[in-house]
């Protein structure tokens, strides 16, 4: 019961229920996947040109950087007091050279923009004089700086500065970190001959403060040598390693400053600005994935969309649950319905529809009830019909014979006895055929018995004696006309063949409202199946009712609870035992029955 | 019924929304805690800021020490200029003050230290230090090194010229100088060396004889009556003019002389050892003395004082606390500590009473079995007590400039008139 009730819902609901979900999954990816789809072109448009501005405010400070370092490398190359300190044939005394070296501090703070003031400047002479700006020591041999890679590419080119990417520089604090190396020669302009060289180490917190503005989670700063390795970046871990990403091989062919690049799934804006002082290229890399993750708050977006669903789905399954109900409630009654007799009216509620349904279906129940009532009366009245018609006739051989049996009775001039059967004959076809009552009272039963009993014994003999046991307050009980006498008929025919004498008892009693008749004989008995057969025989009767349509009457009048059995042993004898309720004439009735 | 129903709807949905809304995790994974620190000097302030972190790992793993080197100068004005801008993103939790520099710091910027009045004994540790990072009577500092100067020689070259250890004993300026030029005319080796860009020797002279660039309040300019300060000055030039003292530029040229054996002594604070003792290949030529007197000046002693700092904590700074308890941890009540730092850098300790620490009487080999923690401590006491005033950096580049006209015309009075006009102008608050 249960299962068909979930199955039904699983039909109805959840067929409603799936369609609503997949519609608002639908909806939802469809308009959410435009909409991001629509402001995140627009996003990395806008977002890629006001990164582009900060970019180029990156390239125009580090080249102002650059002309500030110029002005530094120039100050230092023009100032005689460095040229002094750094030739070779220096003739100055002990107190000149302290001047000098002051000279030498003025002459470089002078030229110091406030960019430069704590830049690392190491000018390293020819003549083995060292020049350092810093608090610091210089940890590397004089010899160790030339060859370094910084000092050759400036000795090679002595016109420009140039810049070098370094992994630990020659002071003790910069030993073992990421620097960039700008390195200018300083020569004599007319012989070309070097005589020092001025190094600048720019950390990774000296380079910070030009991108730093610019970097973010989603954003990164890379500057690129001509061979490829990244010369700083905020990402520590490129900085000296060349760069294999695939944005950069896609950026490096294209002329365009800015452009998208999709990389791993990942959807790129990579700016791209070649620095010429630096021979360097500088890149910045946005992750617009990340930016807009951060623009937009992708679990509270799928958070609310799932929130939403969830709460239509609920509404719906509610909404829906509650209009099936009644429906199939409805359903569930009807099934049932031929069980219970078409008795089970079902509950009119829900919604107009459903109670409409519900109205007509109880409507219907009424009319198949009244149908089924009157149907059924009209059966039983035609069945009363037949039976009092059946009881109404007398087997015109019963006549017959009684008739030649008296015929005899005269021929004999037994005047008694043909005046007493006579008289038994018309008082017995008086109380079948004229009589119309269908209930007698037992004492009237008894009579017509008696008369029966009077005009068997004048036709076979009175080898066969009747025996009648009432209780006396069984006399005005009814019974049904005829009921007792097909019995008598079939014991004095069969219980007894050839002549053979004996008696049939009848005892009559009441017991809780039961009236109990039992037609006893001692006769020849039956087994199972004669015993059948003598219920279904037809044949010569005293009327038409016989032991055959005494049980359906019986039930007929009664109903199930009453009725007849038949016990009966071979040779010993059968009972008959036959059930009534207990129905007494009313008293004024019983006058008026005396008078007719 | 159906309008309870959707309410009850709604309202679970408004709770859901609600209650699984991302919020930021409050809570991050290992609560490490950075504690960023600005000091100077590799070999020595780095050096046992390094030691310490190492040491605290054992008593709090979840602390993570950085540190980072910057000029003197540079923590100054990179430590004001985010003080005075109030963005305290970048601001490090510790910073180490020269001792000359303190008050013009707490000056200006008092409240944006934490107060270590009552965390910190200031009793244990030598009065003119405790006085130097306090203000008013409360105490920011943790006290780190003394800068009781001393005189460093190698005896090896002083030898080579005649001199012993006993010669170096109870020297006055006259008698240094004239060992000076006889070694730099014996040997070609000169005493020490000059730079014109800072002066720690005019320092050292005038807080021998108990005088600075302002008087005893700290904010008069004390320049042109300045009699120490006119004994230093000539002192000075004499150095200068007779070669004793080689003319070099920056720190890099004052480590690498006598790291390289360019000369014979270096007059500075103690904290200098540490430097000294990076050259290994002259350990055990190197012994130590007290400076020279100042003979002419009545109030003069064989002591003095160059540098010397401290550690502060910044109160603003992002992990101020656990940076308050690795300092005092570390800096202030662990001798076991300090005792290590003796060894390692020679550190010589303020404290009034050292002999609590095991290491202070050790004999160090690379001075020649000297005792030099015991030697530098011991002097301590007889350190002058100056007022350094707020401005003695500021002051000295005046001098300095105009020190270099006393070279060339020779007129120490009329310098040091102008030192003292400018002079007055710069200290007056």
């Amino acid at each position: 019961m249960n299962k068909t009730r979930t199955s039904q819902w699983n039909s109805f609901s959840g067929r409603i229920t799936i369609l609503v979900m997949l519609g608002i999954s639908i909806m939802a990816f469809t308009v959410s996947g435009v909409v991001l789809a629509m402001s995140q072109a627009v996003f990395t448009d806008t977002y890629g040109k006001s990164q582009e501005q900060v970019f180029h405010q990156i390239d125009n400070e580090l080249n102002d950087f650059h002309t500030s370092l110029l002005g530094v490398v120039s100050a230092i190359d023009t100032s005689w007091a460095f040229r002094l300190y750094l030739s070779d044939d220096s003739r100055l005394d002990n107190v000149q050279n302290f001047q000098n070296i002051y000279q030498m501090e003025y002459d470089l703070n002078k030229s110091k923009t406030s960019d430069m003031e704590r830049m690392n400047i190491l000018v390293l002479g020819r003549n083995g004089k060292h020049y350092l700006s810093r608090t610091e020591v210089i940890s590397m041999t004089d010899e160790k700086i030339w060859e370094s890679e910084a000092v050759q590419k400036a000795v090679l080119e002595p016109e420009a500065i140039q810049y070098t990417y370094a992994k630990g520089a020659y002071t003790a604090t910069s030993s073992n970190n990421d620097v960039i190396i700008a390195s200018k020669a300083l020569y004599y302009r007319e012989s070309g001959e070097i005589y020092a060289v001025v190094l600048v180490t720019l950390s990774r917190d000296d380079m910070k403060r030009y991108y730093d503005y610019f970097v973010s989670e989603n954003t990164d700063w890379y500057l690129v040598d001509q061979n490829g390795t990244v010369v700083c970046s905020n990402q520590t871990a490129a900085v000296g390693e060349p760069l294999t990403e695939e944005w950069y091989l896609h950026a490096g062919k294209q002329e365009a400053e800015r452009m998208v690049v999709k990389e791993n799934g990942a959807n790129l804006t990579v700016l791209k600005k070649e620095m010429s002082y630096y021979g360097c290229t500088m890149y910045g890399v946005i992750d617009n994935d990340v930016a807009l993750d951060e623009l937009y708050n992708m679990p509270l977006l799928i958070f609310i969309c799932a929130g939403i669903g969830i709460a239509v789905l609920a509404s719906c399954l509610l909404f829906a649950r509650k209009t099936v109900r009644p429906l199939s409630e409805l359903v569930l009654k009807m099934s049932d319905s031929r069980k219970e007799n078409f008795r089970s009216y079902v509950p009119v509620q829900g919604t107009i529809e459903v109670q409409k349904l519900a109205t007509t279906y109880n409507d219907m129940l009424n009319d198949i009830q009244s149908y089924v009532k009157e149907l059924m009366e009209t059966q039983k009245a035609q069945r009363k019909a037949e039976i009092k018609a059946l009881q109404m006739q007398i087997s015109p051989h019963y006549i017959y014979n009684t008739l030649a049996s008296i015929k005899w009775l005269v021929y004999k001039n037994d005047v008694e006895e043909t005046t007493k059967t006579i008289d038994a004959f018309i008082s017995l076809l008086r109380n079948t055929i004229s009589n119309t009552d269908e209930f007698i009272t037992v004492e009237q039963e008894l009579v017509n018995l008696e008369n029966y009993v009077l005009i068997n014994h004048t036709r076979y003999g009175d080898a066969i004696q009747v025996e009648y046991y009432v209780a006396h307050d069984c006399y005005d009980c009814l019974l049904p006309k005829l009921v007792l006498q097909p019995f008598i008929e079939n014991a004095f025919f069969h219980a007894f063949p050839s002549g053979q004498s004996g008696v049939i008892q009848i005892f009559i009693s009441e017991t809780d409202q039961t009236l109990d008749i039992r037609i006893m004989d001692d006769g020849i008995g039956m087994d199972e199946e004669q015993a059948k057969d003598v219920i279904r025989q037809k044949k010569e009767h005293f009327s038409g009712i016989g032991i055959h349509n005494v049980q359906d009457r019986l039930q007929l009048l009664y109903g199930a609870d009453y009725g007849i059995t038949i016990e009966s042993q071979k040779e010993r004898g059968t009972s008959v035992k036959i059930r009534l309720p207990v129905h007494r004439k009313p008293e004024g009735e019983n006058d008026n029955q005396e008078s007719k | 019924m159906r309008r309870k129903q959707a309410l009850s709807i709604f309202l679970v949905i408004v709770m859901l929304l609600c209650g699984c809304a991302p919020g930021k995790d409050t809570a991050d994974g290992g609560q490490r805690q950075q504690i960023i620190i600005w000091a100077w000097d590799e070999t020595f302030n780095i050096k046992a800021a390094r030691m310490a972190a190492e040491e605290y790992k054992k008593i709090n793993e979840n602390v993570e020490v950085i540190i980072e080197t910057k000029e003197r100068e540079e923590i100054l004005t990179d430590t004001k200029m985010i003080l005075s801008s109030k963005v305290y993103e970048n601001l490090p939790d510790v910073i180490m003050i020269e001792d000359y520099d303190v008050q013009d710091v707490l000056e200006s910027y008092e409240s944006e230290f934490v107060e270590l009045t009552e965390l910190v004994d200031y009793s244990k540790y030598v009065d003119f230090k405790t006085r130097l990072c306090s203000k008013d009577g409360r105490g920011y500092g943790i006290p780190f090194d003394c800068g009781t100067a001393a005189l460093f020689y190698r005896i090896d070259i002083l030898e080579q010229a005649g001199y012993s250890e006993e010669d170096m004993m109870n020297l006055t300026w006259d008698r240094y100088i004239e060992i000076g030029k006889d070694v730099y005319e014996k040997t070609g080796i000169p005493m020490l060396t000059l730079d014109p860009t800072d002066l720690p020797l005019v320092r050292l002279i005038m807080q021998s004889t108990g005088s600075w660039y302002v008087k005893e309040d700290g904010t008069t300019a004390y320049i042109e009556d300045n009699e120490a300060l006119r004994q230093a000055l000539a002192i000075y030039q004499e150095l200068l003019e007779s070669n004793v003292g080689m003319s070099v530029n920056g720190w890099n040229e004052f480590i690498s002389a006598f790291q390289q054996g360019e000369v014979a002594s270096v007059l500075s604070g103690g904290w200098i050892i540490s430097s000294i003792m990076e050259a290994e290949d002259q350990a055990g030529l190197w012994r130590i003395a007290p400076i020279p007197l100042v003979e002419e000046n009545e109030s003069a002693v064989e002591a003095s004082n160059v540098g010397g700092s401290a550690w502060y904590v910044l109160k603003n700074s992002k992990n101020s606390e656990v940076a308050t308890e690795f300092m005092i941890t570390m800096f202030s009540e662990n001798t076991e500590f300090t005792d290590a730092l003796i060894s390692e850098i020679g550190i010589v300790p303020s404290l009034k009473n050292p002999k609590i620490l095991s290491n202070y009487e050790a004999e160090e080999a690379f001075f020649g079995g000297q005792q030099a923690t015991k030697i530098l401590t011991d002097m301590a006491d007889e350190i002058p007590v100056v007022n350094y005033g707020s401005k003695t950096y500021e002051i000295e580049d005046i001098l300095e400039s105009e020190f270099q006209n006393v070279l060339v015309d020779g007129r120490m009075e009329e310098c040091l008139k102008r030192v003292q006009v400018k002079a007055e102008a710069v200290a007056r608050e």
